[in-house]
């Protein structure tokens, strides 16, 4: 019977040669080992049969039975990930084959997904050599958080030998791209690369993005929870790091699909192929069961100080616009102020004096010499003033958030001399003083003041409260920024406040605000009711009333400058 | 074949360790629910530890040292459990080294038991071990006839991987007669229940009419053969999104060079070239056959028949 079925086989083998998959062999080694086999002398004894068959039952315990199967959950110890990491991580193997943009929002835990991932691919034995990029000041929670939560030997990058000496090696981009470190990252042959908050590689002529693009890769996942922040053009520049044509070149993308920087020509499209490349979980979807949040705007009223100095501002500003437009000279520093005085009058009055210094001009200086006199000359401010009052409310811990330095350094000095402990936080401090920062914040200090560069990869789960002294001009730093409290591991419920003074500038923020927040749904999801705030819906309309009847650009920016939001919060329902 | 993944629960963890230790003479010195302490001989010490420094300073200086115990707990309960009674053999051991000299305050630690789930270090490391030990044997039933007739047959184990951007395995045993180099599959499974005993390999090659090496080659044919008759659906598949892939990355190189002015245009082609090679690595659709144990085993005639 045997003998027929050799022949059987032997027979087709030659006759057919349709598909051929070419075969290695690999393990032991035939010839060398059958002679040792021959020269086994007496040694077998009924010991060696047992290590035998533990053996046979040892290469049956490790094998990956299917292409699918997620293999990972098995190896995984001290927490059961969540159905949508799950979920997530077997698509990026099965369908999206190992390239992808995790894309979750913030706290969903695109970490454990990325682990699972890259645990997946060590099983199968598909990769060996790894490298994660994080920023610098998470490379120890990363090795750590894969070393415990998914036994994966990954090292910490030291010095220029560690990306070559180690299998898995957690480093920061901003390090990598650096000489000497570049040539040799370049040179290794990593089978994946993991890059966290990816966002920073939106613009394809920075180093960065650069850098991502030159380095060796068979696997990539892309971690963001904000892969468009400004324009359609990042998305487009992502997905070329994964996938490159998939969306067209720069100019066909735009021909395709981009109506203008923020609109998408055919979402629907966009997104469907999007989808071939890119993973979104939300919290609405369910499956994730954070505790509410709470986001509730602080209306607040300058006083009149503030208000006339406000005013003085923008006059000074509008005037400051005009006479650089002619010389051509830089907006920068206008802007700056604009986003300061929005902010806080202390962040404000530090720029106006620097100005001061600058000029020559005789009427200029005193203009800004008048300018200031106002500032200094307020007795208290209104924001700050809210601030203590929450704090006091609040009787626990408490973030707070601000986008400049001079403002932070404001707030602190201000809840010092209300007695209330404050530490901190920025993100041009070292790894270690972070780390110093967050610790004294969970044990000691009811206060963590923030900035937004701060606020990256810290997770401080343990607060509940946070208030946003100014709002970042993007959306989805906003997110960030409550991502940072608002996210697993977070028992109890969240509240946030925001706060934002009547009839000032931030009122054109808020509708470019909406404007993105609009681009970022039709193309990714919808977002959380971050600008929860319902006005938003009337203020819509008072928008689109505008565009309707409006003719010119000129025209429209009228009618936008004439709406009074004080009107709108009437029609709040109060 | 079993069809199941062998290993995933915490008694079939259990008893592989126990068997192992057994056939590595490990001495077991304390046998609890789901609880055991082994003492390690020096050979095995050194594959399960992972130090191979402080073996090589060892040696070097001629050190008798204290021989490793493990202390493994199979369940997170059992794992509970010793490490509270550890923790009160501490303070025992504490209270009657009174008065405590400066080491034992400073370095003294209760002794810890650690956890052996799948994937865990040591069960690696043990995994790791037995299939490096039991790579060959040669055997013939337990209580067979001093003077039986064996068929001599050549057992080949190993793996046969699918591999693409993703990879799925198989395990198999064939068997492979000496006398007429008739294949048998699912081998193993059929002499697993047998007791057995060891060997000469002469005993058994004595009626053999092929060499080993013969033997072999007609497996390795014959598993050639599996692969090319097998369903090959995977690899067409990935040939296809490998071609579609590379299409796409081809046309979009093509449509940036005019972007690009002459002289950086060699640097793109070098960087294009780059990422189709990672693709063609990450995706091209290949098979590997990996032998991992070899046997040689003897049948006696009447048995077999």
């Amino acid at each position: 019977m045997h003998t027929t079925l050799q022949a059987d086989w032997r027979n087709a083998t030659a006759r057919k040669h349709t598909t051929n998959v070419p075969i290695q062999w690999t393990g032991l080694s035939l010839a060398q080992e059958l002679n040792a086999l021959l020269h086994l002398g007496q040694h077998s004894d009924h010991r060696q049969w047992e290590l035998f068959q533990l053996a046979a039952i040892a290469a049956q315990a490790n094998i990956a039975p299917t292409f699918e199967e997620l293999l990972a959950l098995e190896h995984v110890r001290g927490f059961t990930p969540l159905p949508h990491q799950i979920e997530t991580a077997k698509r990026v193997v099965r369908e999206l084959r190992g390239r992808a943009i995790l894309a979750d929002e913030v706290g969903l835990g695109k970490t454990i997904e990325a682990g699972l991932v890259l645990k997946e691919y060590l099983l199968r034995g598909l990769v060996k050599k790894a490298l994660i990029l994080v920023p610098a000041s998470l490379v120890l929670q990363w090795t750590k958080e894969l070393h415990d939560k998914f036994r994966i030997n990954a090292t910490p990058q030291r010095n220029e030998w560690t990306w070559e000496q180690d299998d898995i090696v957690v480093g920061s981009l901003d390090t990598a791209k650096r000489p000497p470190h570049r040539d040799i990252v370049l040179q290794q042959p990593w089978d994946i690369v993991i890059i966290d908050e990816a966002h920073k590689l939106k613009n394809q002529k920075t180093k960065n993005w650069q850098m991502a693009n030159q380095i060796p890769n068979k696997y990539l996942l892309l971690l963001t929870a904000t892969p468009v922040q400004n324009q359609l053009k990042e998305l487009h520049t992502l997905v070329t790091l994964l996938k490159p044509g998939h969306l067209g070149s720069a100019n066909q993308f735009s021909v395709q699909y981009v109506a203008d920087k923020r609109t998408p020509k055919d979402p629907d499209k966009l997104r469907e192929t999007i989808a071939d490349i890119m993973i979104r979980n939300r919290r609405q979807d369910g499956g994730t069961r954070l505790p509410k949040r709470h986001v509730q705007v602080m209306d607040l009223e300058l006083s009149a100080a503030e208000r006339s100095f406000y005013e003085e501002v923008q006059h000074f500003l509008r005037d400051e616009y005009q006479a650089r437009l002619s010389v051509r000279a830089s907006m920068l520093p206008l802007l700056t102020l604009q986003r300061e005085i929005c902010s806080s009058s202390y962040a404000a009055l530090i720029s106006l004096e620097k100005m001061l210094k600058k000029t020559s001009h005789p009427t200029r200086q005193q203009r800004l010499q008048k300018l200031i006199e106002m500032g200094t000359a307020i007795p208290e401010y209104t924001k700050i003033k809210k601030v203590l009052e929450l704090v006091d409310e609040f009787d626990d811990k408490c973030i707070i958030f601000t986008e400049y330095r001079a403002t932070q350094d404001f707030i602190m000095y201000m809840l010092k001399k209300r007695g209330i402990s404050a530490v901190p936080f920025r993100g041009g401090f070292k790894r270690g003083k972070k780390d110093w920062m967050t610790e004294l914040f969970s044990r000691k200090v009811r206060v963590l003041v923030a900035t937004e560069s701060g606020g990256e990869g810290i997770n401080l789960q343990f607060c509940h409260y946070m208030i946003n002294y100014d709002l970042p001009w993007n959306p989805m730093r906003l997110e960030q920024r409550i991502g940072r409290i608002h996210r697993l591991g977070q028992s109890e419920e969240c509240h946030v406040f925001n706060l934002a003074t009547r009839d000032t500038i931030e009122q054109h923020i808020v509708q470019i605000l909406y404007e993105k927040v609009r681009m970022f749904e039709s193309v990714i999801g919808t977002l959380d009711d971050i600008v929860s705030d319902t006005r938003l819906n009337a203020w819509e309309n008072r928008v689109f009333e505008a565009t309707m009847t409006s003719s010119s650009h000129e025209e429209l920016a009228a009618k936008l400058r004439a709406l009074d939001p004080r009107q709108l919060s009437l029609k709040k329902g109060r | 074949m079993t069809n199941r993944h062998p290993l995933r629960t915490s008694e079939e963890r259990l008893t592989f360790c126990d068997r192992y230790f057994q056939a590595v003479g490990a001495d077991v010195i304390c046998e609890r629910p789901m609880y055991r302490e082994y003492i390690l001989p020096v050979d095995v010490d050194k594959e399960l530890t992972d130090r191979p420094f402080y073996w090589m300073w060892v040696e070097k200086t001629n050190q008798t040292v204290e021989p490793t115990t493990l202390r493994l707990a199979f369940d997170q309960d059992a794992k509970l459990r010793e490490d509270e009674r550890l923790a009160e053999l501490h303070q025992q051991a504490l209270a009657q080294a009174q008065p405590l000299s400066g080491f034992d305050i400073l370095y003294r630690r209760p002794k810890q038991t650690e956890l052996v789930d799948l994937g865990s270090f040591r069960l690696d490391k043990i995994i790791e071990s037995a299939r490096r030990r039991g790579q060959t044997v040669c055997v013939v039933p337990h209580g067979a006839h001093p003077h039986a007739q064996y068929i001599p047959w050549l057992m080949i184990n190993g793996l046969t991987r699918y591999v693409t951007d993703s990879v799925s395995e198989t395990w198999w045993s064939k068997g492979v007669c000496l006398a007429n180099l008739q294949i048998v599959e699912s081998f193993y499974d059929r002499i697993a229940h047998l007791e057995m005993a060891g060997t000469s390999p002469e005993v058994i090659v004595r009626q053999a009419k092929h060499s080993l090496l013969e033997a072999a080659e007609a497996l390795q044919a014959y598993l050639s053969h599996l692969v090319a008759e097998g369903d090959l659906n995977w690899a067409e598949e990935a040939r296809l999104r490998l071609a579609d892939d590379l299409a796409q990355l081809d046309a979009y190189y093509q449509s940036i060079e005019v972007e690009y002015p002459p002289e950086e245009r060699n640097v793109l082609q070098q960087e294009h070239a780059k990422k189709r090679q990672a693709l063609i690595e990450k995706s091209t659709p290949r098979v590997e056959i990996e032998v991992t144990q070899l046997a040689l085993v003897g049948l006696p005639l009447r048995a077999h028949a």
